[in-house]
């Protein structure tokens, strides 16, 4: 799934670590999000879309349902 | 809430396995040494033997525990490798087993089979974690 998490990472100037830290997961899983590899689960997709100020929907692009 | 995880990679090469995998190691092998000096089915003998099935089970039980404090990704990871593992191990005694029926000399997979479902599993982390680079 497609999403704009490394251009909101670099927004803040993060490191993909720094982003693993604020979600608590693995930088790992942040660089697979961030390629599109994995898609997160819905907790997840929560704490990412808090974190960020943003709507879920305007992070993660839903193919289906078009692009935004 | 939900339960903040940890950022570890808990990856084959992960020091605190290493180390955890040395001291259980070393625990069976250091009671099975001590009890050859005592005859079968004395007190001492069981009491090492339960010292290895319990060397055994903190094993088990700091590799589950290991894998909660996981995020989701990990445990997908680790999930993969551990249905490879067990899938290969079983594949493998099988498939000896059919090459023992034709002549092959016979293994102790009893002894086998813990190495082979560890070396599997270290495959298996490799193997998965691959597809989310």
């Amino acid at each position: 799934m497609k999403n704009q998490l490394r251009e909101l990472r670099g927004a803040r100037e993060w490191s993909q670590g720094d982003l693993a830290a604020r979600l608590h997961v693995s930088r790992q899983t942040v660089n697979a999000l961030e390629t599109g590899k994995y898609d997160p689960s819905l907790p997840l997709a929560f704490r990412i879309a808090r974190l960020f100020k943003r709507k879920i929907e305007d992070i993660f692009e839903d193919k289906e349902g078009g692009s935004r | 809430m939900e339960r903040p995880r940890t950022q570890d990679t808990w990856s084959c090469n992960d020091p605190r396995i290493i180390a955890l995998a040395l001291v259980a190691a070393a625990v069976m092998i250091v009671a099975a040494r001590l009890s050859r000096g005592f005859p079968l089915g004395s007190p001492v003998r069981i009491g090492l033997a339960l010292v290895q099935g319990a060397a055994s089970a903190w094993v088990i039980v700091s590799i589950v525990r290991g894998i909660r404090g996981l995020d989701e990704l990990q445990q997908k990871i680790q999930l993969e490798a551990l249905a490879f593992a067990f899938a290969g191990t079983g594949l493998l005694a099988s498939a000896y087993g059919f090459l023992v029926n034709a002549g092959l000399p016979d293994i102790d997979w009893g002894t086998l089979v813990w190495p082979a479902m560890t070396a599997l599993w270290a495959i298996g982390v490799l193997l998965a974690s691959r597809r989310y680079r």
